[in-house]
């Protein structure tokens, strides 16, 4: 996990912890990619920093002393659940239920696999 | 029943659930029972001051069983620092309720362990194995009793599709047809082609096999969880885990789908994100440490 400030942000970059407004509404989840157009939005938000994933998006050079919390869970790998579920659930596509199942699904199938990359 | 069955077949409410299903699936009486031992072991248990001993010398009877048993209690799942070599030692350190799970999740792993017909079994057992890990690990979750039957509700949910695989094969392959043409659930393709549903086929084998109430009443109505007016809480568990299983895509459910789940469920066992992204974690850790249990079905 590394701290970042907003104009760092880059494409594919993967947010390392959930992010709330002041009323506790998720903004954006642990897992999220990002892009570098949501600098506006969290600006907005009033966000200055936030948390990503070490190694995630474009950058690189520094190589986390692997801890479980910092696994790189690439655009690639989230990109794979996500078209593995997208049939599975394409009869409820605004079940707010089924929705959460699908991300969360996602988000720990994702990091499963990034794990088994990283030699866990 | 609903009224148009009950119009064309007048004679349906007065048969028992045994010949009514036996029109269905028509080798029914080839369904084998379960070793008597599992039997003995359930009376004997019902007794609150029966001691290990005397459990641990019924089941000793069937060796083979046994010796599965053991083989369970000593899988990575559990991770027991030391090999448990007994079945009574097995109870003093995991219990009556969870060594008896283990002894039915043994036997029936072995009476359906494969046949000649044209089915994946190590996938449906793969579904069943991930959504037993998903129901133990929600149950624990929630900090309900008796998380240990979870287990095994979750593993037999859907034992009664095995029934028609096995019992009535030529209907299965219908039923696999409209799954594969029409992209639905395969419940909506039992109701097509039995008028019925594995949960309801299930139902009857967990009667016929004496399985306690609360487990036979999961099976039943884990696709109707809102229907259910007792021991609702481990047919919620029950329906719940079927889903996250089937999200994580463990084994076959039987189809390309999701059923979905149902709002009072969610809401009566107060789930949320957190604890779905909790269970979902740990169920993924647990299935990787269930060889032992596919290994019986070699
Ligand atoms: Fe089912
Ligand atoms: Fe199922």
């Amino acid at each position: 996990m590394r701290k970042i400030s907003l104009k760092e942000i880059q494409d594919g970059m993967v947010l390392a912890q959930e992010m709330q407004d002041d009323k506790g509404r998720v903004l954006l989840k642990k897992g999220d990619l990002l892009r570098s157009a949501y600098k506006s939005k969290l600006s907005q938000w009033g966000i200055e920093e936030i948390f990503i994933v070490a190694g995630s998006g474009g950058l690189d050079g520094e190589t986390p002393n692997i801890n479980p919390e910092d696994v790189k869970v690439t655009t690639a790998i989230i990109a794979k659940y996500e078209r593995l579920l997208e049939q599975k659930f394409c009869d409820f596509p605004d079940n707010v239920l089924m929705n959460t199942i699908k991300s969360v699904a996602i988000s720990n199938l994702a990091h499963k696999e990034a794990m088994k990359n990283a030699g866990f | 029943m609903n009224s148009t069955e009950s119009k064309t077949n007048p004679d349906m409410a007065e048969m028992t659930d045994t010949e009514r299903l036996k029109e269905i699936i028509e080798k029914l009486d080839d369904v084998p029972s379960l070793p008597t031992v599992v039997a003995e072991v359930n009376r004997a248990i019902r007794n609150p001051r029966v001691d290990a001993n005397t459990v641990g010398q019924i089941l000793t009877r069937d060796q083979a069983l046994s010796a599965k048993t053991l083989k369970l209690v000593n899988s990575a799942f559990y991770g027991f620092p030391h090999r448990i070599n007994s079945v009574t030692r097995a109870i003093i350190v995991m219990g009556f309720q969870r060594v008896r799970n283990l002894v039915l999740t043994a036997s029936v792993l072995d009476k359906f362990k494969g046949g000649n017909v044209d089915f994946d079994f190590s996938s449906f057992w793969k579904h069943a194995l991930g959504s037993a890990i998903s129901a133990e690990t929600l149950s624990q979750e929630l900090k309900l009793q008796e998380s240990e039957d979870a287990f095994v509700a979750g593993l037999l949910h859907d034992i009664g599709k095995l029934l028609v695989v096995l019992y009535a094969p030529e209907k299965f392959v219908r039923i696999r047809a409209i799954v594969n043409k029409k992209n639905c659930l395969i419940i909506e393709a039992e109701e097509e082609v039995l008028e019925t549903t594995h949960s309801t086929v299930g139902a009857w084998l967990a009667k016929t096999w004496q399985f306690p109430p609360k487990l036979t009443q999961a099976i039943r109505m884990h696709h109707d969880p809102q229907s259910v007016r007792e021991y609702y809480e481990m047919t919620y568990i029950t329906h719940v885990a079927d889903i996250i299983c089937r999200a994580l895509n463990f084994g076959d459910g039987g189809d390309k789908k999701i059923p979905k789940i149902n709002d009072h469920v969610w809401k009566a066992l107060k789930l949320d994100k957190n604890i779905l992204d909790n269970v979902m974690k740990k169920t993924l850790e647990g299935f990787d440490k269930t060889k032992d249990f596919l290994q019986l079905l070699q």
